[in-house]
Formats: C-alpha cells, sequence, structure tokens
C-alpha cells in the first residue's frame, strides 16, 4: 500500500521535473540561440580593440602601441600627407555638435509651438514632416550640392553642418512634439496664473518635463553628425577640413594588405565618444524609434 | 520660434525637390549650367545596359535585407522580453544588439571588410587557413551582393529589435498567464497572441525600412562600392554614382527622380490606410 503511494508520489514528482524542464525549454534555447547569433558581434569589436593594441595578425603576441602612435605624430598614409588626428576629431566634433545644436534647438522650439500653439496651417506644417522623412537622401544630395555651390558654402564645415541639422529637423520636431503633448495643461494654467511669461513657462514648466526628449534627440543628432560620411566625402575636398570618417574610410582599402592594425585604432579612438554615450544614455538610446 | 523649422519644410524642401527635379531634365555637369534637354535623360535610362542589373540588385537587396532585418530583430526581441527569465541576461543581449545603432557606418563596413577581406589579414581568411589550410578567397568580390545583405541586415536588426522590445513589453502580462494555464503552446501564444499585437509595429517596421533600403546606398557604397561590375550596385548608388563620380548631375538625377513615384506611391497608400499619427510611430 505505502509502497504504491511512493511509487504515485514518485511519478508526480516526476512528472512535475519533466513539466518544469518543458518550461524551461524556451529559456534555454533563447539563451543559447542569442549567444552563438551575439557572440560574433561582440566580439568584433572586442576584437577590433585588441588588434590595434597588437603587433599585427589575429591573434597578438606583443602588446604595443605602435598602432597608436598617429596620436602624437600624426597619420601618414599613402598618397596622403600628414595628417593631425586633432584636427580631424576637431572637425568631427565641429559638425556633431553643430548639427546637434541646430536641429535640437529648432526642434525644440517648433515642437512646443506645435503642439501648445493654435494656428493656421499647424496640421499642414505637421504633416509636411511625413513628406520630408519619406524623401530619398540621394535626391537631396545632389540638390544640396546644387545649392551649396550656389551659396559658396561647398568645402566647409558649415555646410554640412546647417544640411545635416536642417535634414534632421522634421523627424526631431516630431518626436519632440509628443513630449509636449504629454504635459498636463494644468501645469501650464498654474504657470500663467502665477503670471509666469510665456517665456518663463517654457524653461520653468516645460523644459524640465520634456528635458528626456531633448535629451534622446540630442543624442541622436550627435551620433548622426559624428557618423557622417557621405556628405564629407562629397561635398568636403580639402584635407585640412576633413573628419575622421573619410579617414578611416581612406585607411581600410590601403590597410587590407598591412594588417588592419592601424585602422583598427583609429577606429576604436573614433568609436570613444560614441561609447561613453552607450554606457551613460542606454535609457535614451532605447526609446528613440527613429 | 518656428521659424527655422518652417524654413526647412516650406523653403529648403521645397527648393531640393524643385531643383533636383529641373536638374534631371538638363545635362548639368560640373560646370552647373542650365542646358535644358528634355526627356533625354529618362531615355538614356531606359538604354542603359547597367540598369537592368541594377533594377534587379536593388529588388533582391531590398527584399533579403528586409527579411533578415524582420526576422533576425524579432528574434532578438522575442527571446529577450519573453523567453529569458533573467532580465539581466535579456538587457544584456540588447545591450550587444545596440552597438551597431550607435557605430558609425564607416567603422561597421570597416569591420566587415576586415572579416571578409581578400587578404590574409582578413579574419575569415586566417580563420579558415588555420583551420583547413584554405588559400585566401576573395569573398568580397565573390559574393558582394550577399554579404551587402548581410552587412545591411544584421547591423540594421537593432531598429527593430527596440520597436519590438517595446512592443512586447507593452503587452499586458496576464495575458500570457492565462494562455499557459489553458495549456497553449509556445508556438500558439506566439501565432496568436504575440504577433497579433505587434501587427501595427510590423506594419510599421515593414513601410520605414522597406522605403529606406530601397533608397539606401551607404553600406554598399562603403563595403563593395557597387562593384565588381555592377553586381551589388542599387538604384541608389547607381544614382550617386553617375552624379558624383561621372559627374553627370542631370542624369544622376533623373534615376533618383524615377524614385519618387515608387515612394509616392507607398506613403500615399500608407497615409490613406493608417493615417497620420500611425505612420509617424506616434511621437515617441
Amino acid at each position: 500500500m505505502s509502497s504504491l503511494m511512493m511509487q504515485r508520489n514518485e511519478h508526480k514528482s516526476l512528472r512535475n521535473r519533466a513539466l518544469r524542464l518543458r518550461q524551461g525549454v524556451p529559456n534555454v534555447v533563447s539563451l543559447v540561440v542569442m549567444s552563438v547569433g551575439s557572440v560574433p558581434l561582440l566580439l568584433m569589436y572586442v576584437w577590433m580593440v585588441v588588434v590595434s593594441f597588437g603587433d599585427g595578425g589575429l591573434v597578438p603576441r606583443h602588446f604595443t602601441f605602435q598602432n597608436w602612435s598617429f596620436l602624437w605624430s600624426g597619420l601618414s598614409g599613402v598618397g596622403r600627407a600628414n595628417l593631425n588626428i586633432w584636427r580631424l576629431l576637431a572637425n568631427s566634433l565641429a559638425i556633431a555638435v553643430g548639427e546637434a545644436v541646430l536641429q535640437v534647438g529648432g526642434a525644440l522650439f517648433a515642437g512646443y509651438v506645435i503642439s501648445r500653439g493654435r494656428f493656421p496651417g499647424r496640421k499642414v506644417l505637421l504633416q509636411s514632416t511625413l513628406l520630408t522623412h519619406a524623401f530619398p537622401a540621394i535626391t537631396g544630395l545632389i540638390a544640396a550640392f546644387y545649392i551649396l555651390n550656389a551659396v559658396g558654402l561647398i568645402n566647409t564645415l558649415a555646410g554640412v553642418i546647417l544640411l545635416k541639422g536642417f535634414g534632421g529637423m522634421p523627424m526631431a520636431t516630431w518626436i519632440i512634439k509628443g513630449f509636449f503633448d504629454d504635459v498636463p495643461r494644468e501645469l501650464e494654467w498654474a504657470s500663467k496664473i502665477d503670471s509666469g511669461s510665456r517665456l518663463k513657462t517654457f524653461f520653468h514648466v516645460f523644459l524640465p518635463l520634456v528635458w528626456p526628449g531633448v535629451m534622446a534627440i540630442s543624442l541622436f543628432a550627435f551620433l548622426s553628425g559624428w557618423g557622417e560620411y557621405v556628405m564629407i566625402s562629397v561635398f568636403i575636398f580639402d584635407d585640412r577640413v576633413n573628419t575622421i570618417s573619410v579617414i578611416v574610410r581612406n585607411l581600410y582599402s590601403d590597410e587590407a594588405a598591412r594588417g588592419f592594425g592601424v585602422v583598427m585604432a583609429v577606429s576604436t579612438f573614433y568609436m570613444i565618444p560614441c561609447l561613453i554615450l552607450y554606457f551613460f544614455a542606454q535609457k535614451s538610446l532605447l526609446k528613440m524609434k527613429i | 520660434m518656428l521659424a527655422p523649422f518652417m524654413f526647412n519644410q516650406y523653403v529648403i524642401f521645397i527648393a531640393t525637390a524643385a531643383l533636383v527635379i529641373l536638374i534631371s531634365f538638363t545635362g548639368m555637369d560640373s560646370a552647373f549650367r542650365w542646358n535644358f534637354r528634355g526627356l533625354l535623360n529618362f531615355r538614356k535610362a531606359l538604354n542603359d545596359p547597367a540598369l537592368g542589373m541594377v533594377a534587379v540588385n536593388t529588388v533582391v537587396f531590398t527584399v533579403c535585407t528586409m527579411l533578415i532585418k524582420m526576422a533576425w530583430g524579432f528574434v532578438i526581441a522575442l527571446t529577450t522580453t519573453l523567453y529569458m527569465r533573467s532580465q539581466r541576461a535579456g538587457v544584456f543581449f540588447r545591450m550587444i544588439w545596440l552597438l551597431p545603432r550607435i557605430s558609425p557606418t564607416v567603422v561597421e563596413a570597416m569591420l566587415w571588410t576586415w572579416v571578409f577581406s581578400s587578404s590574409e589579414y582578413g579574419v575569415l581568411n586566417s580563420v579558415m587557413h588555420l583551420l583547413y589550410g584554405w588559400e585566401p578567397v576573395p569573398w568580397l568580390t565573390q559574393y558582394p551582393l550577399l554579404l551587402n545583405i548581410l552587412l545591411a541586415g544584421i547591423m540594421g536588426s537593432s531598429f527593430t529589435m527596440v520597436v519590438l522590445s517595446s512592443a512586447i513589453q507593452s503587452i499586458n502580462k496576464s495575458y500570457f498567464y492565462v494562455a499557459k494555464v489553458d495549456g497553449a503552446s509556445e508556438m500558439a501564444i506566439i501565432k496568436d497572441l504575440v504577433i497579433p499585437f505587434l501587427k501595427w509595429p510590423l506594419t510599421f517596421l515593414v513601410i520605414w525600412q522597406g522605403l529606406s533600403m530601397l533608397t539606401s546606398y551607404e553600406t554598399i557604397l562603403l563595403l563593395t562600392d557597387g562593384g565588381p561590375m555592377y553586381r551589388s550596385e542599387t538604384w541608389a548608388l547607381h544614382a550617386f554614382h553617375k552624379a558624383f563620380s561621372t559627374l553627370d548631375f542631370g542624369y544622376g538625377s533623373a534615376i533618383s527622380v524615377l524614385l519618387l513615384p515608387v515612394i509616392a506611391v507607398v506613403v500615399v497608400f500608407s497615409y490613406r490606410m493608417f493615417g497620420f499619427n500611425k505612420l509617424m510611430g506616434g511621437g515617441k
């Protein structure tokens, strides 16, 4: 009798275990699939850094700063004058910061007015963002070349900054408008009653509440300017106003025969601001749906 | 306060669109002279021997890249938000897949070039030599379109992941408990619960990623530059090459303008179907 009970219990616990195991299957499968899929990607980035400190070859034998010598003695390459990396850095930074300031400034005020103002043509203005968003970059690029040439901004950083800053403005405006829409009307009224001017209301009531949105659009404007390659390669012919992206591009065609050490070092250097933002602004990164 | 934005929407944008359409009717080159020649550029496009292959490449590239982006992005979102018991692990894997989103395109293309480089320093060639003693293979010239699809598809799946993860996370958890109690299989849960909830985000992604793949050229320009012999050249890249390599702005504009009707149809159709707010991703 008791042995029968025990048998039954055993059977039950076995079944429970099997059930739990089966429920655990998706978890295990997910972990395996994601590990197999993600490790190569992660390794690519890690190995970029490893190779940059190596002495050539896929598995470095010695640790060396040789590939990083461009930091103090400049970059010399095939058919190119010695380039000062700090000047390239300053140019990249100018484009990224310039784009962010222009874009966020324009978008912030426009988003506020479109969200809170009532004026004729508001709807048309808002919906025009759809057209500008869908317009292909390549089609705009040719006209942009003509316009820059006509106004004398070809081969200047300012030209690229203006194009990038305005180019991303529609989407940034649309996003920040969504944040303004969420600010409760009561707060706005309260501030008005407390005799705040419109501008004061904007800075004291709205700005703190839409700050996460401001962070998000600034981050993306910065990254987009920092990573820009096509416009710079097309609109800028002067080495003195070049950026790191163009140099990385030139380097990796030269470097294939020499073992990729220098291009890995320059790329790692180029990725540092991105990585800083990556580690400190993940929430904003996960928020951006553009 | 509205000035810069209005200037962009009503002056820059309209000027850009008008200019490029006008230029497509001219034989403009680097001297920027307006010598109108009617439909000559468009007739030239009909006779362009490369354009047939370019069109096929564009369709193949768009469809395959989209499939990879959607499928892999969906797998990442599903596994890391729904199936992994440990939330930490889920966040960790999503973090890894955010890396391509913050890297400059040049760095992504550089990494891809390094992996598939034809030289002995290429990762794949080094590994194959080590394991099987293979001689270096020029991967990039042998499989140019395939490697471009992999680059754009895999590195581009972060966007799908971001959108779908947050969509899955916003599904009410009790639906899953009810489904489990009712004994639904995992497949049934995905098919009848998750997918219906993701219907809109998936449609949204297909529309925008489809449009952006159709007109994309930057990653291809950086990886194989359309070569060898146009084997990885897409429509937008062809326009880019014509305009900025041969400096035939008229012809380049004409090719790029031919993309506009396709985009207009997609945009107008989806606008009618879904409305402006949904189509723009509902703001935030």
